[in-house]
């Protein structure tokens, strides 16, 4: 995390009748480290993925706004309306949140037991590290092999 | 996600400008949280506090007398150097005008509660006046322009 600090124009100045562009804040750079792309992404996953990141910001952006104009609400009736309706949007954030965990922990698993058979077709010259499964599918291979 | 939940309590980042409990300040919506950042943040803000001050006044509805904590009172410098101090009220914009709401009974409400906002708002504005100070209201507009 690198914090640094730079100035901006804020309304209030002009309002209050301050000198512009001396409002202060705080910045929070976060380091962004790139994620290797898994080679099972293809285009399509891709873009469901930006679709469901787009409807979780969305969401997030609305409940928070939401929820800030309720404060303001003096008549209960209509208060409790508008944080209904905000929580419906914290709903929507979540199963968005839900849907690109899901979705990554299959391509996990389709990921794992693609490597799992890759490795078991290497065989060593002594030795093959794999479990049943895999030790008769590399014998069933290389009796393919054979015959070919 | 911006500050996720826009109510807590505020950390000063310079605690010398506030007047007032400095481990108490709390925010309620994100109109407060903007105002806290600014004040805290802007240099030429000298003091500020957040509803520091009790302004007695006479509530229309019952014939009263009740304490009205205004928002805020600050102290700062305007660009030609001059010491202003204010009472300053966060409201949106619609509080600020009688209602024309279609629902009779929702106008009504509001307008009961536009009628207190006033009788408040003309409290703070002769106690701002009788310090030599004076008294704003500031909306979404000048908020977020």
């Amino acid at each position: 995390m690198i914090n640094i600090e730079r100035t901006i124009e804020h309304p209030l100045e002009e309002a209050l009748d301050i000198e512009p562009g001396t409002t202060i804040v705080p910045v929070t750079n976060a380091e962004i480290i790139q994620a290797s792309p898994s080679p099972l992404y293809d285009e399509k996953d891709t873009e469901i993925d930006t679709q469901l990141q787009q409807i979780y910001e969305l969401a997030t952006v609305e409940f928070n706004n939401t929820l800030s104009d309720a404060q303001f609400i003096e008549n209960p009736k209509y208060r409790v309306i508008l944080q209904e309706q905000a929580v419906g949007y914290l709903n929507t954030a979540l199963n968005a949140a839900k849907e690109k965990k899901d979705f990554k922990v299959q391509k996990d698993k389709l990921s794992l037991a693609k490597e799992k058979v890759d490795s078991a077709r290497t065989v060593n010259n002594n030795l093959i590290v794999a479990d049943r499964n895999d030790i008769l599918k590399a014998l069933l291979a290389q009796d393919r092999e054979l015959k070919e | 996600m911006s500050s996720s939940w826009q109510k807590g309590l505020y950390k000063l980042r310079h605690p010398e400008k506030y007047r007032g409990n400095r481990t108490s300040i709390r925010y309620m919506s994100s109109w407060e949280l903007n105002m806290h950042r600014f004040l805290d943040n802007n240099p030429n803000i000298i003091e500020w506090a957040f509803e520091g001050l009790a302004i007695p006044y006479i509530k229309p509805t019952d014939g009263k007398i009740n304490k009205y904590y205004v928002d805020y009172f600050v102290k700062y410098s305007d660009k030609n150097g001059n010491i202003k101090t204010e009472l300053i009220e966060v409201k949106p914009e619609k509080q600020t005008k009688i209602s024309t709401d279609r629902n009779s009974k929702t106008r009504l409400y509001e307008n009961l509660t536009y009628a207190v906002n006033q009788s408040k708002w003309e409290a703070a504005a002769k106690f701002a006046e009788r310090n030599g100070w004076s008294f704003r209201i500031i909306t979404e507009n000048q908020l977020f322009k």
